[in-house]
């Protein structure tokens, strides 16, 4: 209920975590990397197909209806320190260029991209599994990442039954304006914040208590990945550094403000189906 | 074998000893209880058999605790992992993994045992304890119940010899505390295992023990097999038979709670369905129901916590369909399961003008008000305490004083004696049955039977979303079932 993944039994579940953290990152690489709108619309499509062959396309549309508010702030932040000489449009003392639109548009799309990407990263792997792909940081690390993951459902529920205690205590929550609010919702922090001390004290005592911290210590999965799932991995990886390359030779990039159009060269549909290419089979999945 | 000599201990910042010269000798395949109030020392005893007293509390520690001939001062902590295992009260703070698979592995890793041999114990006690099911469930989506039986599990994948729990049972329900002590002695049974079991609720698991350690004040007042110290027990008050308190006085005051027809689900999955409620005034009701039959979302429908999808809620003749829960908090105390979720003040006399100041009591009255309420929760001397230094019991009190103080007319208590120990079960009797008899109507929620039979006026029972009467001789039943003794007895 609280708990952001879901076990499913779909393809994108089943694979391997190793070869799907490699294809959130590669896109996560692209969506700092790529500013042409044509290659984000592809990508963005790639990924989304992805999140429905993983039936997560509910929940990271709606991570994305969040992005989307965001986006309106960018677009119109863009038109009102607009710069470039192609007006398209005139209101009232702002003057809207195509220059600025299509930054605005470019920058929206990568953040789409880079938000849908972490969609599948939250839905799609299993955090336990997300985990031991970063384990090789080091292990302690680890633990303690994968135990704020374990507890966040413990600390929603203890900020929901805070704030429940504190409406029987005659706090308002839901009116008062926004000043008011803000000021109901402070009194739920000290309460959670001291329910979570006495909560990590009592988790460190129970690790303690369960040998953690020893020096030598074995792991108990590790799991082998197949052979598609290592192919897979590696062409993930390749397309991220083709796409780190391809950036230096300038594919890709668009300098929006400084007059680039929406125009596309043979190199550009070579490049973008290299992308697809490497990156798409991911929706074949793991096997059963 | 275990062997404690001498052992005295206080926590750091602390002159007190809360562990007075305890000696004793704890032999392989015992299943000891140990038993005293709450701050009597055995949960810090229970501490210095694995080590975590000293190293993990620090304090001055005197005397010696030796485990199979390792000194516990001189071994660390990670050294006695796999010989002395401990399950702590809450399971909600033990389980560290998400999944229930790699949390049964999560010890053993830290043992370093081979991986084979981690699969092979994994399986072994996936099978054991009828976990198999779970293995790719999310922990915190497992029940309280499920997460204690996991926490048990992964302790005893690390095979220790001993196993210490520190009141394991008292988040649970009596019916997954009774399949959790049953567990135990089967444990204890088959395999060996040496249990030391620390519990309050005395009644629940005095049939399971062999001999029972009795604490009082960090000393060990006496300790012997079971029958032995029987008498001694019951020289003590902890193995009082039921005692009828609340009578069935008839002719209660006007309905001050009416709900008609309150229908109720999340998502797809429906839980009130149709419910029909009235309360009078001076009643004292308990609403029963097995684990998530929506007991806690029924009485949240009363102050507007939740708000029902249809049907009508009136409280003293007005209806709540529009009313926030701060709007009827004057009126109505809520108070729920967890205390900690209502303490944050650095006194608790502050606690309590945080909420008069809340409701819009006249400064002018606030005195009056905080000295009724503690001195009626006999909290008097705790007035300039930080409640979160207080115990359980107190604690427990402390946020029934943030409500009280508010004087509401009715009050509504979810599980109000979850983690209380026999005496402070007690003592909250009596304030409930004191607060009755000046006028006050209280619901509430729980599954302590023993408490019902003691003190409610009229038993609701929730079931498949339709709440019906329940005749008393059923709950006294129930109570009796959990305790291991024939209904008659106590009829």
């Amino acid at each position: 209920m609280l708990f952001p993944y879901k076990s499913t039994d779909s393809g994108i579940h089943r694979l391997d975590a190793r070869p799907k953290v490699a294809f959130v990152l590669a896109i996560f690489v692209f969506s700092i990397l790529i500013s042409d709108i044509a290659y984000l619309i592809i990508l963005l499509a790639l990924v989304l197909t992805v999140a429905a062959a993983g039936r997560v396309l509910r929940p990271t549309l709606g991570l994305l209806r969040y992005a989307a508010y965001v986006a309106v702030f960018v677009i119109l932040f863009n038109i009102l320190i607009s710069s470039g000489r192609e007006v398209i449009a005139t209101i009232g003392p702002l003057t809207v260029t195509s220059e600025s639109l299509l930054f605005a548009i470019s920058m929206c799309l990568r953040l789409f991209l880079a938000v849908s990407a972490f969609g599948i990263l939250t839905f799609a792997i299993h955090p336990d599994e997300a985990m031991r792909v970063v384990s090789r940081v080091g292990y302690k690390t680890t633990t303690g990442l994968s135990l704020s993951t374990r507890m966040y459902p413990t600390v929603a529920a203890d900020t929901q039954n805070i704030t429940d205690s504190m409406r029987a205590r005659g706090v308002e929550f839901d009116s008062g304006g926004f000043l008011g609010k803000i000021r109901a919702r402070s009194h739920v922090v000290m309460p959670l914040l001291l329910n979570s001390l006495e909560r990590s004290i009592a988790v460190a005592e129970a690790m303690e208590a369960r040998g953690f911290g020893s020096s030598r210590r074995t792991n108990y999965s590790e799991r082998r990945m197949s052979r598609s799932e290592g192919t897979m991995m590696a062409m993930f990886i390749a397309a991220a550094v083709l796409g780190i390359a391809l950036f230096i030779l300038g594919y890709g990039n668009a300098d929006y403000l400084r007059g680039a159009g929406l125009n596309w060269s043979s190199g550009d549909v070579l490049a973008i189906a290299a992308y697809l290419l490497l990156l798409s089979p991911i929706v074949l999945g793991g096997r059963r | 074998m275990i062997e404690i000599e001498k052992l005295s201990f206080a926590y750091s910042r602390s002159e007190t000893p809360v562990l007075r010269e305890i000696s004793c000798r704890i032999e392989e395949g015992e299943f000891i209880l140990i038993v005293g109030k709450s701050g009597c020392g055995k949960s810090t005893l229970c501490r210095a058999l694995n080590g975590l007293v000293p190293h993990f509390y620090g304090g001055t520690f005197s005397g010696k605790v030796s485990v199979d001939g390792l000194d516990t001062r001189k071994t660390p902590t990670s050294k006695f992992a796999g010989l002395v295992g401990m399950v702590f009260q809450d399971p909600e703070n033990q389980l560290v993994m998400t999944n229930v698979e790699n949390e049964l592995a999560f010890g053993m890793e830290n043992l370093a045992v081979e991986r084979e041999e981690m699969r092979r114990r994994v399986t072994q006690f996936g099978e054991y304890f009828n976990l198999k099911e779970y293995f790719d469930r999310f922990i915190p989506e497992l029940s309280g119940g499920e997460k204690q039986k996991v926490a048990l599990a992964s302790v005893l994948a690390m095979n220790p010899k001993y196993i210490v729990l520190d009141e394991p049972t008292s988040q649970l329900d009596t019916e997954n505390a009774t399949l959790f002590l049953e567990f135990l002695a089967r444990l204890n049974g088959e395999m060996g295992v040496t249990i030391i079991l620390v519990e309050h609720r005395l009644e629940r698991c005095l049939r399971y023990a062999r001999r029972v350690i009795f604490m009082e004040e960090g000393r060990i007042l006496f300790d012997g097999g079971r029958d032995a110290v029987e008498r001694s027990l019951r020289e003590k008050n902890l193995l009082a038979d039921f005692r009828r308190i609340a009578g069935r006085e008839d002719g209660y005051g006007e309905a001050i709670v009416e709900a008609r027809n309150v229908h109720f689900s999340y998502g797809q999955h429906p839980v009130l369905n149709g419910v029909d409620l009235t309360i009078r005034k001076g009643e004292l009701v308990a609403i029963t129901g097995a684990n998530g039959s929506g007991k806690t979302t029924l009485i949240k429908q009363l102050n507007g916590l939740l708000r029902p999808e249809s049907g009508s809620i009136s409280e003293l003749g007005k209806d709540i369909s529009k009313a926030t829960t701060a709007s009827l908090a004057s009126e109505l105390g809520y108070l729920g399961q967890n205390p900690n979720d209502y303490l944050f003040e650095q006194t608790l006399r502050k606690e309590l003008e945080f909420t008069l100041s809340n409701l819009g009591v006249k400064e002018g009255e606030w005195d009056e008000r905080i000295e009724w309420t503690l001195s009626v929760l006999d909290l008097a001397r705790f007035g300039e305490v930080f409640p979160r230094d207080l115990s359980c019991g107190e604690r427990e009190r402390t946020a029934l004083a943030s409500i009280l103080v508010g004087q509401p007319r009715i009050l509504i208590l979810d599980e109000p004696t979850r983690g209380l120990d026999y005496w402070n079960k007690i003592k909250l009797g009596s304030i409930l049955e004191s607060l009755r008899r000046e006028g006050m109507t209280t619901v509430l929620v729980t599954h302590d039977y023993r408490f019902i039979a003691e003190h409610a006026t009229r038993v609701l029972r929730l079931e498949g979303g339709k709440l019906s009467e329940a005749p008393l001789d059923w709950v006294i039943g129930l109570a009796s079932e959990g305790e291991g003794r024939k209904a008659e007895e106590n009829a």
